[in-house]
Order: C-alpha cells, then sequence, then structure tokens
C-alpha cells in the first residue's frame, strides 16, 4: 500500500504525536528521576522502563487505533498509530544498550503492541462499514476502546510475559 | 553367514562401548579448603583443586557460585596429580563448588563445605612439629581455639590468611613451606599479621621481621611452644588501625573529576524532544515525521554501541614510620560507556578483589591464569558499573620519617629524592608539611591551618590524630597497582603514622 503523503490529514498526525510525547515524556522525566536519586541500580530501571514504557504504549494504542478508524482514511490511521509506537524507539535503544532487556524482548513486545493497533484497527473499520449511523457507531467505537484498554490493562502480566518480561 | 551374526552383533556392540569409554577421558577431583574448612564470614579463603586424569590435556576449572564466576585452565599430564590453589570468598551457606572439564569432555562436579568459626572467639593456626603436652592442651582450650593445619595445607594467598587471628609456627614448619606459602604469609605479615615464632630462627625469619608491617610488633619470638599460648592471649587483642571501608573509598572517589555518562544522554533526549515540537508545529508531510525517531535511534545506537570501559580508583594506605611495606584498601570502579567487554589484569597478590556491587545485566568474571594473575572480564553496557575492593600490601620507598618527642613531631627526609609536599595532622591541627629536600628536617609552625572539610582524606587524618598523637598525609599510590589500565583515573593517599 503505497502512502501518499499529500492526501495524509495532518491533524490525525498531529494527534498521534502529542499522544506519542503525552505518555513518553512522563516515562522519561520519571526514569531521570529514578536515576539521578541512584536508588535502583541502572539496568534495574531500565528493565521497569521498558515494561512501564510499553503498557502505556498498549494503552494508548487502544484509546487512539478505534479513532483512527473512526475518523480519517486507513493511511491517516497507519502514519498515526507508527508516530504514537515510533516515537519512544530512542528510549527503547537506549534501555536496549544498557543490557536490561534482550532485543527480541522489545522486539516482541513492540510486535504484540502493533499487532493489537492493527487488529483494532481492522475492527474498528469493520464496525463503521456495518453500522452507517453516527450515534450507535461512535457508542460502539467507544465501548471498542475502553473494553480494549480494560482488557490491556487487566490482563497486562500474561501479554507481557507474552513478549518476554 | 547367518550363524556368525550374533556374534558379529555383539563384537560390534562391545567395541562401540569400549570405543565410547575410551573417548570419555576419566578426571578425579579432590578438594580441600585451607585451615581445616573453617571460613570467616565476609573474609575471602582458599581451596586447594587436586586432579588426577587417565590422559593428559587441558582442564577447565569454574567455580560457577562465586560472585563473580572464577575461571582458570591447567594443563595435566597423564597419571601425574595436579594441584591448584584458588582463592574463593565462601558463599553465607559456605558451600564452593567446583566444575572441572577435561578437553572439553563431560563436566565433573565437586563441592566442599565451609564452616563458620563461633563468633567472639579467637582463632589461632598451630604449626610445631612436636608434640604437645596435655597441661599445654588444657591452658589453649580455655583461652583461644587452635586450628592444627599440615604444613603442607598453608594458604598461597594472602587473602585467605583473613580466617585466622594469629599464627605459630616453628623452625621446622617453616622449613616445609613452599616459595607460594612463603610468600603468601611474608604479604601477610606485612598486613600486620600476627605471627608467634617457636625456637631458633634463620635468616629468612630475620627478613620477615624487618619488612613485617606496624612496625613488627604482632611478630613474637619465644622459645618453647608453651609460652606461645600466653603470648597468643595477649598479642590477638591489640588490633592494628582499621583502614577506611568501602563507603570513604567511594566518596574519595567521588572526588576524582569525571565526566557524568548521564549529561550526554539528557542532552540527546532533551534534542530529541525539541525536534518534535518543532516538527509538530507545521506538519506538511506527516510521513516525513516517521524519519525524526528512526534518526535518533540510529544515532543512538551509533554513538553508544560501541564504548571503551572507564577505569576510576581511589586507595589508601597506611604504615608506620620506618616500616618498609604499606598495607592499602583500594576501590575500582568499571564505568561501562557502551557495549562490549573489558579486561583488568590485577596483581597477583590481591587474590580475589571482592565485588560489592554489579550490574545485574552486565556479567564479570574472574580469569585466574597460573602462576597468579587475576583478570577481571567485565561485560560492559551503557550506564554499567562494577565496583570491586581491593585489599593489599606494597612496598614503599617513600623516606619520609616521622618521630614524636616531648618538643613535638619531627619529620625526616631521610631518602636522596626530595618529598612530595603533604599535610602533617598532630593533635587535632593541621600543618601544612612543604617538600623536604634529602636530609632535611622540619618541624610545624606554632600557627595551624584549617582542615578542609570536603576532602574525605583530611577527616581520616583528623580522626586519627587526636592529643599526642601525629600523622602524615602524602599523596601515593601502591605500586602495584598503579596503571591497571592505561586509561585508568586514580586518586590516593599514604598514611605515615607513629608506632
Amino acid at each position: 500500500m503505497a502512502i501518499d503523503p499529500h492526501q495524509l490529514n495532518t491533524g490525525d498526525t498531529r494527534t498521534g504525536l502529542n499522544l506519542a510525547l503525552l505518555y513518553s515524556v512522563p516515562v522519561l522525566l520519571w526514569a531521570a528521576g529514578v536515576a539521578n536519586e541512584g536508588a535502583i541500580p541502572v539496568a534495574e530501571l531500565a528493565l521497569q522502563c521498558a515494561g512501564i514504557l510499553f503498557l502505556v504504549q498498549a494503552l494508548s494504542v487502544t484509546l487512539i487505533a478505534p479513532w483512527y478508524a473512526a475518523q480519517g482514511s486507513w493511511q491517516d490511521g497507519l502514519v498515526g498509530l507508527l508516530i504514537v509506537l515510533l516515537v519512544p524507539l530512542p528510549l527503547l535503544s537506549i534501555i536496549w544498550l544498557t543490557g536490561a532487556v534482550e532485543a527480541s524482548v522489545l522486539a516482541s513486545g513492540q510486535s504484540l503492541v502493533l499487532g493489537l493497533a492493527t487488529l483494532l484497527l481492522v475492527f474498528s473499520r469493520s464496525l463503521n462499514a456495518v453500522i452507517p449511523v453516527a450515534l450507535p457507531r461512535d457508542i460502539m467505537i467507544a465501548c471498542v476502546q475502553v473494553g480494549a484498554a480494560a482488557a490491556t490493562w487487566a490482563f497486562r502480566h500474561q501479554w507481557m510475559a507474552l513478549a518476554g518480561f | 553367514m547367518s550363524q556368525n551374526l550374533p556374534s558379529v552383533c555383539i563384537l560390534f556392540l562391545l567395541t562401540t562401548v569400549v570405543r565410547a569409554a575410551a573417548a570419555e577421558p576419566s578426571l578425579t577431583l579432590d578438594l580441600q579448603a585451607a585451615w581445616d574448612g573453617l571460613m570467616r564470614p565476609g573474609a575471602a579463603s582458599e581451596i586447594s583443586v587436586r586432579m588426577l586424569a587417565g590422559q593428559g590435556g587441558q582442564v577447565e576449572l569454574t567455580l560457577p557460585d562465586q560472585q563473580p564466576p572464577v575461571r582458570t585452565t591447567a594443563l595435566l599430564e597423564a597419571n601425574l596429580p595436579y594441584t591448584l590453589w584458588i582463592p574463593v570468598h565462601p558463599p553465607e551457606n559456605g558451600i564452593v563448588t567446583v566444575e572441572a572439564r577435561l578437553d572439553q569432555g563431560a563436566a565433573v562436579r565437586l563441592e566442599t563445605r565451609l564452616r563458620p568459626r563461633t563468633p567472639q572467639t579467637l582463632v589461632a593456626a598451630l604449626l610445631r612439629t612436636d608434640a604437645e603436652t596435655p597441661a599445654e592442651r588444657s591452658e589453649q582450650s580455655r583461652t583461644i581455639t587452635l586450628l592444627r593445619p599440615a604444613a603442607t595445607s598453608l594458604p598461597r594467598t594472602r587473602a585467605a590468611y583473613e580466617v585466622i587471628d594469629a599464627l605459630v609456627l616453628d623452625q621446622d614448619a617453616l622449613a616445609a613451606l613452599d616459595t607460594a606459602q612463603r610468600d603468601s604469609l611474608r604479604t601477610w605479615l606485612q598486613n600486620c599479621g600476627r605471627l608467634i615464632a617457636v625456637g631458633t630462627w634463620s635468616q629468612w625469619f630475620a627478613t620477615l621481621e624487618a619488612e613485617a608491617g606496624c612496625g613488627g610488633r604482632f611478630i613474637d619470638r619465644v622459645d618453647r611452644a608453651a609460652q606461645a599460648y600466653a603470648k597468643l592471649a595477649m598479642t590477638v587483642r591489640d588490633l592494628p588501625s582499621a583502614l577506611p571501608a568501602e563507603t570513604t573509598l567511594r566518596a574519595m572517589l567521588k572526588q576524582i573529576h569525571s565526566s557524568d555518562p548521564w549529561l550526554p544522554l539528557a542532552g540527546f533526549f532533551l534534542l530529541y524532544l525539541l525536534a518534535l515540537i518543532l516538527l509538530a508545529r507545521d506538519i506538511r508531510r506527516p510521513a516525513l515525521l516517521l524519519l525524526a525517531p528512526l534518526s535518533a535511534t540510529l544515532l543512538s545506537l551509533l554513538v553508544w554501541f560501541n564504548g571503551t570501559a572507564g577505569h576510576r580508583l581511589s586507595s589508601w594506605s597506611e604504615m608506620e614510620s620506618g616500616d618498609t611495606t604499606a598495607r592499602f584498601s583500594a576501590l575500582l570502579h568499571i564505568d561501562g560507556n557502551g557495549r562490549g567487554t573489558s579486561t583488568t589484569t590485577l596483581p597477583a597478590d590481591l587474590g580475589l578483589p571482592t565485588l560489592l556491587t554489579a550490574n545485574p545485566a552486565a556479567e564479570a568474571r574472574y580469569n585466574r591464569q597460573p602462576p597468579m594473575a587475576v583478570q577481571i572480564e567485565v561485560d560492559n553496557h551503557l550506564l554499567s558499573r562494577h565496583e570491586f575492593l581491593l585489599y593489599g600490601t606494597s612496598a614503599v620507598q617513600y623516606s619520609l620519617t616521622l618521630a614524636l618527642s616531648t618538643d613535638g613531631p619531627l619529620l625526616t627526609n631521610t631518602g636522596s629524592v626530595p618529598t612530595a609536599p603533604g599535610l602533617l595532622g598532630w593533635q587535632g591541627s593541621r600543618y601544612p608539611v612543604p617538600s623536604l629536600q634529602p636530609g632535611q628536617h622540619w618541624s610545624p609552625p606554632e600557627q595551624d591551618t584549617l582542615w578542609n572539610p570536603l576532602s574525605r582524606a583530611e577527616q581520616i587524618l583528623r580522626a586519627r590524630t587526636g592529643t599526642g598523637t601525629a600523622a602524615v598525609l602524602v599523596p601515593f599510590l601502591p605500586p602495584g597497582i598503579r596503571g591497571i589500565k592505561p586509561q585508568v583515573e586514580e586518586s590516593g593517599w599514604l598514611l605515615i603514622h607513629t608506632s
């Protein structure tokens, strides 16, 4: 699927970037604060940081993916989701460089979140097609967002273990 | 042919079994811990590993339960016993495990359990060749716990002497010691170890006495073994001054100026966030925004993937005026600046350094290659840190003597080269000492100067120089640990005090 950058919705992209910054910056600031205190070893901090990052990333995706599906095109949704997922990538690379987490664990974690995002995007697009009326459709999308976020939180230990954490 | 088939099969099976048995080299191990298996919790000890194999080859020994694991190798000849002495840090449960592998064959695993010494008791090792009388036995049992190891089992590493409080040795037992045992005994005496010598002594013992630390006051000589027990009870209660603990050395290490590894990271993330915010202000091509995190990731990998480990070392040495050796404790930090393995070779007489803190993701190993060199191999990562505590003794070619008389302290340069400027602490006051020319004397002026509250070294000097005592502090690095690595950042002090 070729993406024509001129046709993309910049509003959706900005929303994705804002969301990515909204969850990445607090994690970064928290990690910097703990590192400055020197209370826990760097490797342990990096491991915790990676775990938190994946959790908030997955929660963010559960909220934004159905919204993207309801708002714009496939391309807008995909680029927006990629921005949500890619913004903390430099932080993940630093976590990998500290040796706290294997690259395979980080890769499988990212793949899981990406898979979840794609699944929600496809499911929500299908809902769009099935329910043509706006109000019930929006209610269903909201239900999908809340349900997916709740399930992600409730089964966090299971899916994070699946990723190798 | 069909009638011979069972015989052929049996023959084939037999041949296979014999071949398999011959292919697997037989290796037998025997472990013995120093001091009859007694250990002092938290202190080092030594184990001897005796190996015998039906066929020669390279044996790889691993002590997997040590923190960090210890590895060493030995070359075995067929049917010829070979013994290795390995310093160890016994864990709390006292179990030391050894795994041996001959020519990459199957691992032979053996363990020995060390027993902790009873708290609040004093332990002495007795090496005498004549028999004890019943009266002697009852005398010693009231005052001190005695071990009676064979002369051949005396440790080959100085650190193993940390288990005992004193050693009683007679001339015949001394004669039975090998070179490595004598060297470790000498190093222990330089480290203020307590020795009671029984009987008449050789020239070598006179040398030992001259080189001993703490002014030689922990070495006693008695004519008969029976007199040794009374001496023991007295001498073991006189303790040498304790060297600074790791917290003090850590504080001294922090005073070494070095670049903060967090600063470049903080700068990197700040710039990255700024770039994202700027890009978000005017998004004309949203897909281009994807390049920002990818570029930043690539940059971080380029900058921090490979990095040379940084070494920092702080040391504190102490000697009494007139001693030719000083005791030292040192703290070595190996800081990772990227992924990679660094190898640090330490002087042989340190035994095994104690690993205080480590990055759990960055493994460290001790690689001991005969005769006794210790290599610390560390798998470094970004921001990883390994902290090692070293104890040892070193020869001191420092010609500054300190004498204390009724007129006060007097410093003299007895050597042939000028001394470095230092600090004199006397009765709680601080006096800067200038560089002294050969033969020059120096006494403190009437006016003292203010202590530097930020200097840990000065704080220790101040604490050690109360009423009626004096000590001099000079910059010094033990020759043995000087230049462990070319890029090491070092800080060290020598405290010379009156006996």
